[in-house]
Formats: structure tokens, C-alpha cells, sequence
């Protein structure tokens, strides 16, 4: 995979490489780039998330989005997609529409893609005060 | 990720009650951007930017976002013009052997159906074909034009439009080459238009060497322009040998050959190329269908024609080249409609003997008349009609199961 070569956003997350914020939007705005040609020819990704969202070594200004092992066409059947599987999807990025199995459109992805953001749940820095795990 | 949780229930639990306000963290978020992840966060799609291109825009330029509440048909984007400026194809690579993988994997356990793939865009074909990895699938904007300045294709593809859309239409491309495109490993088109100009120089558009291509549902059509005088260009063409197969395909071809069959390289004698054409539930006006041509060099060329409820009207079916080798050729017609105004099959040679030699029919189901039901052996090139050789096709009946 030539284009792969520059590692994922998954593996700068790991490496604690965590993006600036509005680096992070660049990346984004190349995402929501990407989806828009997959929403155009009908296709819904269906799992955003960092460990699909590709850097290309030669270009760092250049992103690509794999994975669309689940993708599916807009319209199509959605529940459940697989036997024994009822709902498709990596959980932490998912969309509320996706977690409950209901059909999809583009609007789904951006969901992912606003979650790929580092965030905090309301109530999360109150409860980290007072030695809890959130709501775990 | 947005939201704690141990096991992926849990959290689906909390996305999907929404009960979770996410907060952007860190502090050097803008709240322009704050603003921004909360709309892509919106529980309700309709608070969400309208589709992927206006989240693109209001990420990319920082600008205010769109109104918070609008409302769009569910199914977003379907149809959409491509974003200006913006890659105009997608690789979308699903290997039918692993996604059978994938599959077996999802049925056995409760995690995410997972399979290999990419998406990358492109800004032409030929960036998309250099890019692609075998056994690749491109997939092309519904309703585009794309040019085919001369591609040539050694690995496996597929080449899609989007089904319920308007078919992408392919011409040649604005360079010199006169084949516009050139496969030389298995070729598969879906959903797709051809559009080939007679007039504009290119003596091939698409050239299959050596190997296969399977059209379904694609259109082939010339455009009104007059062709050169000496040429007469070929829309597909079957270089060599290898098989063509169109299955619910059109063909609406004015000055130009359909389906070219063609021989560039020498062989040995024993080795003569087969060609294969069979064509399931298409139909075709054109002057004639199949031209073989330029079979100087190489040795008899054996072809293999396989039309099965097919609807054909013009001229003639088949037509041989004058001063090549007659083929042998083996035509098997099976509940078609054909309406030739001359005959099916039309020979320029004058060795009927040969002819008799090679011809071999089976014609089952067909409604071809008696009138037409024939083949035409030109017996001298120079000579009228008059001068020409009737036999009906039943003289060469045989069954094509059986070896030469």
C-alpha cells in the first residue's frame, strides 16, 4: 500500500503524538473531503475512526481514509448487516443512529468524525476531581 | 475516543440513549471548532452539517457553520456532483475472497466485520489505474465525462459506475495514442457508458490483449461525427486472442465496428490465438457487428461467437476481411432477433471451400428467417453482387460441443 506508508492517526495517538487541534482540523477537513466523494457515489464508510485515517509519507498535507470494509450503499438494507452482527461499526466512534441498527446516511460519518476529536464527557473533569472513573 | 467505556455494550448503551454531552477537550480548541465537533456530535443527524462536503468547507476554512437546524432528505448526497477541485474517483478494494473471509468471521462472534480496504481519490483515471493495487475495483462519479488518454492496464480491475445512477461516460482521452485504452489482464466493466468518436483520430478505444473483459450493463455508442475515409475505427476490440463477454449491454454504433477482432502478433502455426465473444440479453444496431481484420501475418485465426437472446439489426452479423486466412469460426446462436439486411455471415475471399472448410453453426431457439439465415462468400473482391455465394447457414450446421 503505497499510500499507507506514513502511518495512521491511530499510531500518533499511540506514540502520544496526539495532533494539535487545528492540525487535527486539517486532517479532518480531508476526511470529510474523502466522504464527500464516497457519499457522492453512494457509499457510506461506517467506520471512522483514528486507525483508518491514513498520513502519506511523501505529503504529511495528504490524508486517505481506508478501510471500507464495511461500507455499504446508501439505501441499502442495514439491520442486521451481518448475521451475528447485528450492528457494524468500531463502538467508541459510532453514531447513535449506527449503535441502534437504523439505516444510514452520510450524516453518520461526520458523527465518527467529530468523535475522532479528543473530548470529555460533561460531568467527566468534576468527577476525575473527586478520584472516580467517570461513568466507566 | 468520545466517550468512556469498558465494553463496547456499554457504550453503545450510552451513545445510543445520547445521554452523553460531549465537551471538545483541551484548551486550545477555538470555539469555532468547539462549535463545530458539537454539531458533527449532534445526536439528531438533522443538527449534524447537511452532508460530508459542507463539514469539509466549514472545517477546511474555519468559516462559521452552517444554520444549526435543517432539515434534508435522508438519503444524503445521492447524485451529487462531485466536490469542485476534488478527487473525482475512488479505489474501493474489496476482495471477494476476503470479504467471504470477513463474513465467516462475523458470523462466528459479536465483534466489528472488519475487511481490508481503501479509498483514495484520484484525479484522473490514470492516476486511479496507477494507484490501484490488483483485483481493485475503481469507481467513477455517476454522469462524469472521463478521459482514457491512451491507459494502459496490467493488473486485475473492475471499473464501475454507481448503480441508480447515471452511468460515467468514458471517452478517449485529448492525446495522439490511437488506443485509448489498452488492458492486457482481466478487465471487468459495470454500469458504465462508452462513447467513441469516429472522427477524433482514435483507431481503438478499448483494446483487450490476451486476456478478458466482461461487461455488464454498459452502453457502447459512436457520436454522429463522420469517420476518415480510410479508417474505420473500432470501438472494443480482441487483440491476439482471449474473451469478451457483455451481458445486458447496448450497442448503438454509427461509423465504426463494434467489435473488432484483431491479430498483431505472429504465431506458431499450431498455436493460432481463440477469440471468444459471447453476448447474453444485449442488443446492437450497427452496420456490422464483428469485423475480423489484419489477420496478415499470423496464422488461421479461431473464433468462437456465442449470442444468446440477442437483438441485432443491419447489415450483417460477422464479416471476414478481404485477403486474410478465412477463420475457423464456430457460431453458436441461441433465442435471438436478428434482422440483417444482408446476411448474417459475410465472407471476402473467394475460396468457398474453405468457407466450407471452417464454418461451423448451431442455431437453436432462433428466430432467424430463411430469408436471412445464410452466409455470403464474395467470390471475387472486384466483382458485383451477383457475383457472390448464398448457402444457408443450415449446410454448416454441426454441433459445437464437438472437437474440430
Amino acid at each position: 500500500m503505497p499510500f499507507a506508508t506514513g502511518g495512521t492517526l491511530q499510531d500518533a495517538l499511540d506514540r502520544g503524538e496526539a495532533p494539535a487541534p487545528e492540525r487535527l482540523r486539517q486532517i479532518a477537513a480531508a476526511v470529510a473531503a474523502a466522504l464527500g466523494e464516497a457519499h457522492a457515489s453512494g457509499i457510506i464508510h461506517r467506520d471512522i475512526k483514528p486507525a483508518n485515517i491514513l498520513f502519506d509519507a511523501a505529503d504529511p498535507a495528504k490524508v486517505w481514509v481506508c478501510d471500507f470494509g464495511i461500507a455499504q450503499r446508501t439505501g441499502a438494507e442495514t439491520a442486521p448487516q451481518t448475521p451475528g452482527a447485528a450492528v457494524a461499526g468500531t463502538p467508541h466512534y459510532m453514531s447513535p443512529e449506527q449503535a441502534r441498527g437504523e439505516p444510514l446516511d452520510g450524516r453518520s460519518d461526520l458523527f465518527s468524525l467529530g468523535a475522532v476529536f479528543p473530548l470529555r464527557r460533561r460531568g467527566d473533569a468534576v468527577r476525575g476531581r473527586l478520584g472516580g472513573r467517570g461513568l466507566g | 475516543m468520545p466517550f468512556a467505556g469498558d465494553s463496547a455494550a456499554e457504550v453503545l448503551g450510552n451513545v445510543g440513549t445520547g445521554e452523553a454531552a460531549a465537551l471538545p477537550a483541551g484548551p486550545q480548541v477555538s470555539a469555532d471548532l468547539a462549535d463545530l465537533i458539537r454539531r458533527l456530535l449532534a445526536k439528531d443527524p438533522a443538527d449534524r452539517p447537511r452532508d460530508a462536503a459542507a463539514a469539509a468547507r466549514a472545517l477546511g476554512t474555519g468559516a462559521p457553520p452552517s444554520p444549526r437546524r435543517r432539515r434534508f432528505a435522508p438519503a444524503v448526497c445521492l447524485g451529487a456532483a462531485a466536490i469542485a477541485g476534488l478527487a473525482a474517483f475512488m479505489i474501493w478494494q474489496v476482495p471477494a475472497a476476503r470479504q467471504a473471509a470477513g463474513k465467516a468471521i462475523a458470523a462466528a462472534s459479536d465483534r466489528p466485520f472488519l475487511i481490508s480496504g481503501q479509498l483514495m481519490p484520484a484525479a484522473s483515471l490514470a492516476e486511479a489505474v496507477e494507484a490501484a493495487a490488483d483485483g481493485d475495483t475503481i469507481t467513477l462519479p455517476g454522469g462524469a465525462r472521463i478521459e482514457m488518454p491512451g491507459i494502459e492496464i496490467d493488473k486485475r480491475l473492475t471499473l464501475r459506475g454507481v448503480p441508480g445512477q447515471p452511468r460515467p461516460i468514458l471517452v478517449s482521452g485529448g492525446s495522439a495514442s490511437k488506443t485509448s485504452l489498452l488492458a492486457r489482464r482481466p478487465l471487468r466493466f459495470e454500469h458504465l457508458a462508452f462513447e467513441s468518436d469516429p472522427g477524433g483520430g482514435v483507431n481503438c478505444l478499448i483494446r483487450i490483449r490476451e486476456t478478458s473483459l466482461h461487461a455488464t450493463g454498459c452502453r457502447f455508442a459512436t457520436t454522429a461525427s463522420p469517420r476518415p475515409a480510410r479508417v474505420i475505427p473500432r470501438v472494443l476490440e480482441l487483440a491476439d486472442g482471449g474473451e469478451m463477454t457483455f451481458e445486458h449491454c447496448e450497442f448503438a454504433i454509427g461509423e465504426a465496428i463494434p467489435i473488432g477482432l484483431n491479430g498483431t502478433r505472429r504465431f506458431p502455426p499450431q498455436e493460432a490465438p481463440l477469440s471468444v465473444v459471447r453476448l447474453r440479453d444485449c442488443t446492437a444496431e450497427a452496420e456490422i457487428l464483428f469485423h475480423s481484420r489484419d489477420w496478415t501475418g499470423s496464422p488461421r485465426q479461431r473464433l468462437r461467437l456465442e449470442l444468446e437472446r440477442f437483438r441485432f439489426s443491419g447489415r450483417a452479423v460477422f464479416k471476414h476481411a478481404p485477403r486474410s486466412p478465412v477463420p475457423d469460426l464456430d457460431l453458436r446462436l441461441t433465442g435471438s432477433d436478428v434482422e440483417v439486411s444482408d446476411c448474417l455471415l459475410w465472407f471476402d475471399t473467394n475460396r468457398e471451400d474453405e468457407v466450407r472448410e471452417r464454418l461451423r453453426c448451431e442455431i437453436a431457439d432462433s428466430q432467424i428467417t430463411e430469408e436471412n439465415a445464410f452466409a455470403v462468400v464474395q467470390r471475387d473482391a472486384s466483382t458485383p453482387r451477383a457475383q457472390w455465394a448464398v448457402i444457408p447457414l443450415g449446410e454448416f450446421a454441426a454441433d459445437l460441443e464437438g472437437d474440430r
